[in-house]
């Protein structure tokens, strides 16, 4: 009996302190999410900087980011958040300082193929919209 | 008596992740066990040849979702090895210090799901509570919850201020506070006493049998810790007890586990009083000289094991992992002849399974 | 530094432990970084071998067996851990892929066994239950980690 008692006293300033200590939780999505600075979410490049080294293409472990070259200086960067696993390997790899990763989330989607985006796009004419 | 078959998985409310265990009863004892695994087997091992290190280290990373850093840290310590670089004395400490946060959080996560699976919903409640202390240091030091992606190939990727460094002390001992606690209820709770004591037991010549590792082998009495046995920086210059129990049974390894907690508390504020300056990382190269390592660290389960050959290029040419809960899965139908069916919860959760790490 | 020698000295007794049992046999020792020695033996000695860590030099943990397929034989990697680690090594040929099993005296082994088995396809004669250990129920007989 006795050290079932002191059981319960060892545990109930714990309960004070829980009930002090008031909810935990964020509301997301209705509410915006608590995150760190340094949080590793999307992927984002400085377009400018970019030279088509391909160095993130080489080194991303889950194949999401793509270089479609069509000539020297023509390329286009697209990035699939849906195959991202976030690593910052990319921001890792970059010689030139243009990519890295902000602290934002990407939404929940049904439809993954409407999250792949152009990161740079650097062909001579961008196509016809009625193509 | 008739002998009834439970099935216990691949998909079972009782566990975490997909294994098959088949229970042969009579009355309410369990007379034999049978078990299937393999559900979550990725086949890491042969896409490791597929890939670069660098692209490896991400790989490996998410064998576990919970001692994720302790595997990177064995690769890169075995890729290290390899190239032959020194790396800075600032990196190995803080790659050691997100070991020991990374045993932290697995020890309280354990602590509660074995605590929710015995129906002590409070201390599951606690447990986490304080276990997201841990993650959310480890979410500011790295950027990420459980995948870290701190480790590179000669370095880590992160690093300390010093004002961060005095405000991570003050969160430490917060945690300590809270850790024992925790450690006073498993010292003292009768209800958890009544359920862990003489169940799953295991004597010290079946560890030593069945090769196991970890809180499993301290709890029976098998004095062995790598970070001691084999003292790599930088733990050959920090002080720290290694828990060893003789009972051998499930309360014995809550023990176990509860009192490596506090050291690694105390591991991680030495590390950081201790924490020398300089650089964090150095460059390597991409291709990796030819040959073959064995590494081991300690993990929150045991040891880690590395076999990894490279035979000149940037991708290695064979990466063997055998993580510590495969060693430890091999002892249940021992543990599990004789328990009452109640019992069996309270025996799987005390291996701490990790079913993701055996399958790979 | 008392560490190493007494490593340099403990290794020195178990190679020439290995040289009396067989004495036919080319042994070669390999130091390797992180505390780590090789030593190459002929597949029929590795038991025998394994018997002398296990009973005569307290080498009682084995932390895994590894296999590996170079190309032109099955390699295999006894790995034992006590403060120090110590590795059997050993080649099968493509012809005859079976070695002696440990689980005779080492029970832990039984995983390691079961799981070369089917990724590589090594027998472990005396292996009292050599099933699939990661393979799925309709497994097709093929061993992934084999080059050919």
């Amino acid at each position: 009996m006795g050290f079932s008692l002191r059981s319960i006293v060892y545990l109930l300033p714990q309960v004070w302190r829980v009930l002090r200590a008031g909810p935990l939780t964020v509301q997301f999505p209705f509410a915006p999410p608590e995150l760190q600075e340094g949080y590793r979410g999307q992927v984002v490049v400085d377009a400018a900087r970019c030279r088509g080294c391909s160095l993130c293409v080489r080194d991303c472990p889950a194949f999401a980011l793509e270089l479609e070259r069509e000539g020297r200086e023509e390329y286009r960067l697209i990035y699939h958040p849906d195959r991202c696993a976030y690593c910052g390997q990319c921001e890792l790899s970059c010689q030139f300082g243009a990519i890295r990763l902000s602290n934002t989330f990407t939404r929940a989607t049904a439809d993954r193929d409407t999250l792949t985006r152009v990161l740079v796009d650097r062909r001579p004419s961008p196509p016809p919209l009625d193509e | 008596m008739t002998k009834i078959i439970v099935p216990i998985g691949p998909q079972h409310p009782l566990l975490k992740e997909p294994v098959s265990f088949q229970l042969t009863v009579e009355g309410e004892h369990v007379t034999e066990s049978a078990m299937r695994l393999g559900y979550v087997h990725r086949g890491i091992e042969r896409l490791c040849q597929e890939r670069t290190y660098v692209q490896n280290i991400h790989l490996l990373e998410r064998i576990c979702g919970i001692c994720s850093h302790v595997h990177t840290t064995t690769f890169c310590q075995g890729v290290e090895a390899l190239l032959g670089v020194k790396l800075p004395s600032r990196a190995l400490y803080l790659r050691a210090l997100l070991c020991e946060l990374e045993r932290i959080h697995s020890h309280l996560l354990w602590l509660g799901v074995l605590a929710l699976n015995i129906g002590f919903d409070t201390i599951f409640m606690y447990a986490w509570h304080d276990r997201e202390v841990v993650l959310d240091i480890m979410e500011d030091l790295s950027g990420g919850r459980v995948s870290h992606a701190v480790n590179i190939v000669g370095g880590v990727r992160f690093d300390l201020t010093d004002d961060r460094r005095v405000t991570l002390l003050r969160q430490l001992n917060g945690l300590e506070e809270q850790v024992r606690i925790l450690l006073g209820v498993v010292e003292h709770e009768q209800t958890l006493q009544a359920r862990t004591r003489n169940v799953g037991r295991l004597s010290l010549e079946q560890i030593r049998r069945y090769c196991v590792v970890g809180p499993v082998a301290r709890a029976s009495g098998l004095d062995v810790d790598l970070r001691r046995d084999m003292p790599r920086p930088p733990y050959d210059g920090l002080t720290f007890q290694v828990p060893v129990r003789q009972e051998g049974d499930v309360w014995a390894r809550t023990l176990v586990r509860m009192l490596e907690t506090v050291e690694s508390v105390h591991l991680c504020r030495q590390m950081l009083d201790l924490l020398p300056p300089g650089p964090v990382s150095t460059r390597v190269s991409r291709r990796v000289p030819a040959g073959e390592v064995v590494s081991r660290t300690e993990a929150p389960r045991g040891e880690v094991v590395y076999y990894i050959r490279s035979d000149g290029s940037d991708k290695p040419a064979r990466v063997k992992v055998r993580t510590p809960t495969l060693t430890n899965l091999i002892t249940l139908p021992s543990q599990l002849e004789n328990v009452n069916m109640a019992d069996v919860s309270v025996v799987l959760s005390g291996v701490d399974l990790c079913i993701a790490c055996a399958d790979r | 530094m008392n560490r190493l020698l007494r490593q340099l000295h403990l290794f020195e007794e178990i190679f020439s432990a290995f040289q009396a049992a067989f004495p036919d046999d080319p042994l070669t020792v390999q130091a390797m970084p992180i505390d780590e020695t090789f030593v190459t033996l002929a597949p029929e000695h590795i038991h025998e071998a394994c018997e002398i860590l296990v009973e005569r030099f307290d080498f009682y943990h084995l932390s895994t067996i590894t296999g590996l397929d170079t190309g032109a034989a099955v390699e295999l990697f006894y790995h034992f851990w006590n403060a120090y680690g110590i590795t059997l090594r050993t080649a099968l040929p493509y012809t005859a892929l079976r070695i002696a099993t440990l689980t005779d005296f080492i029970p832990g082994a039984a995983f390691y066994e079961r799981e070369l088995y089917t990724m590589l396809g090594v027998v472990f004669e005396g292996h009292v239950n050599l099933q699939p250990l990661l393979q799925p129920d309709d497994w097709d007989g093929s061993h992934p980690l084999r080059k050919t």
